[in-house]
């Protein structure tokens, strides 16, 4: 449940609906119901994405600075094919050696 | 994924309307060699980026240049 794909796929989720639920109030600013599930889901997301953001690093580069360190650049991205658990870089997609990568650490 | 923030990154004040200027200006970022265009070839290039360095510049200066 506390996974990382297993968290992350509870704020995608969760984001699906926020947006779904922007669209419509966009058109029916007043709609008490709707209003209520945006809020709802609002303070849910905020919850998960502080979960997230405290246990596996920033979703966002605002969030991407600790004292010492620049997390926001650490890999995976995205499009990184891989399991969050080995972290490895993206040389996956590319095809380059692994002798040929630019090292973690300078 | 990409969020809307309801500001600009810098203050609009315009003291003297001006079409022509508005003109150039909205070709530069829409147009053929505009700021969009750019912005979308940096997110393409982005896949093919070997190191996190690259990764991370091209996103962000992608988004960076995508909305006005």
């Amino acid at each position: 449940m506390d996974g990382k794909n297993e968290l992350l796929e509870q704020i995608r989720a969760t984001d699906f609906a926020l947006i779904e639920l922007n669209l419509f109030l966009d058109t029916h600013p007043s709609d008490e119901n709707a209003l209520k599930d945006f809020r709802m889901l609002a303070e849910t997301r905020e919850k998960l994405y502080r979960q997230f953001t405290q246990k596996y690093g920033p979703l966002k580069a605002v969030d991407g600075a600790t004292s010492d360190c620049w997390l926001w650049i650490n890999d995976p991205w995205p499009w990184d094919q891989m399991k969050w658990e080995e972290l490895k870089g993206g040389m996956a997609n590319v095809g380059l050696r692994q002798e040929n990568r630019v090292p973690d650490k300078y | 994924m990409w969020v809307y923030d309801k500001k600009t990154e810098y203050p609009i004040n315009i003291k003297r309307p001006d079409p022509r200027m508005a003109k150039l200006i909205l070709t530069q970022y829409g147009g053929p060699n505009g700021e969009l265009a750019a912005s979308l070839r940096y997110l393409s290039q982005r896949y093919a980026m070997p190191n996190k360095e690259s990764k991370a510049i091209l996103t962000d200066i992608g988004t960076e240049e995508l909305v006005p």
